[in-house]
């Protein structure tokens, strides 16, 4: 029994000096790191799988009313300020990064077939955002099919400014 | 335990330790050249708190580098057999939680996140060995093959 105090007491001072030493090294040497992150790591994720596409729009087959739908810009920020759809809500996608599971949680509350995405043309964000929300297990969500691009060419009428 | 079988027991367990030893040593070695890659690897698991990543990171590595040269002197070697053992507690529990997320990390055993070496059901069977052998040691070397043996024999 006293053996083996002995050895949990050696091992916890080999911690302790060990520690030491490392706290040391790193306050001494040239390119130590704080004690504490100032900032949170940029961890590497996985883009986000969409296993499941959503229901593409044309522009043709899209009424004039969206009052029924909860209408979504998918585009960065600055795209959505200059010019979006009428009542549309600005939620940037970023492909690189799942969304945040809590707006999810919250689009997911508006209830069925309520979700219209667009983005822009070359990416397709607006795609990609309504595949990932029905992947998700969101329904019928759908996008406009060419985006923002192809609403602003069938002559729809659009604002800037805005809430974000 | 006769002398005889002590002596065999500790002669199979001097190469155990002075593996064990040059690992984690080896594994301290980027850790301490890159304490900023490392926290990223810790972070990557998503399992401490922000605020413990960075010390973690600056005092792992040493923590590695001095155990591992007590194991390979053979002074305190149980104590350092029994560091190293709950280090690898630690690192399969860690490797565990992460596989069982399906996170997509590298392990940051031996090499930052940029090298690979992404953890997989092999990254704890490497672990589990290394137990077996720290476990070993702890049970089996009283150090008669070491500093701790020829301190008792010069007292």
């Amino acid at each position: 029994m006293r053996q083996v105090a002995y050895i949990i007491l050696r091992a916890f001072l080999l911690l302790i000096a060990a520690a030491a030493l490392g706290l040391v090294a790193n306050w001494v040497r040239p390119g130590g790191i704080a004690l504490v992150a100032g900032e949170p790591y940029e961890i590497y994720k996985d883009c986000p799988e969409i296993s499941k596409e959503a229901s593409a729009v044309k522009m043709e087959h899209l009424d004039a009313d969206l009052s029924a739908f909860s209408v979504i810009d998918s585009r960065p920020v600055n795209d959505f300020l200059a010019a979006h759809v009428p009542g549309a809500r600005s939620l940037p996608y970023d492909p690189i990064r799942p969304m945040d599971k809590d707006l999810i949680a919250k689009l997911r509350a508006l209830g069925p077939n309520r979700l219209l995405v667009y983005g822009d043309k070359e990416i397709d964000s607006g795609r990609l955002m309504a595949g990932e929300l029905s992947s998700a297990g969101l329904l019928g969500v759908r996008y406009i099919e060419g985006g923002f691009t192809a609403w602003v060419e069938a002559g729809r009428p659009t604002e800037s400014g805005g809430q974000q | 335990m006769s002398a005889r079988t002590g002596n065999i027991l500790c002669g199979i367990s001097l190469p155990v330790r002075v593996v064990l030893g040059v690992v984690f040593i080896a594994a301290a070695w980027y850790k301490i050249a890159e304490p900023h890659e490392f926290g990223l690897s810790i972070a990557s698991y998503e399992i401490l708190p922000l605020s413990l990543v960075n010390i973690t990171a600056i005092t792992l590595p040493w923590m590695e580098i001095v155990v591992g040269l007590t194991l390979i002197a053979g002074l305190w070697t149980r104590a350092g057999a029994l560091i190293i053992g709950g280090m690898l507690v630690m690192f399969m529990v860690a490797i565990g939680i992460a596989l069982s997320r399906d996170l997509p990390i590298s392990c940051g055993c031996f090499a930052s996140a940029e090298a690979g070496d992404e953890i997989s059901a092999a990254t704890l069977w490497r672990d589990g060995i290394w137990l077996a052998g720290a476990a070993y040691v702890l049970f089996v070397d009283d150090g008669r093959f070491g500093l701790d043996g020829w301190r008792k024999r010069s007292v």
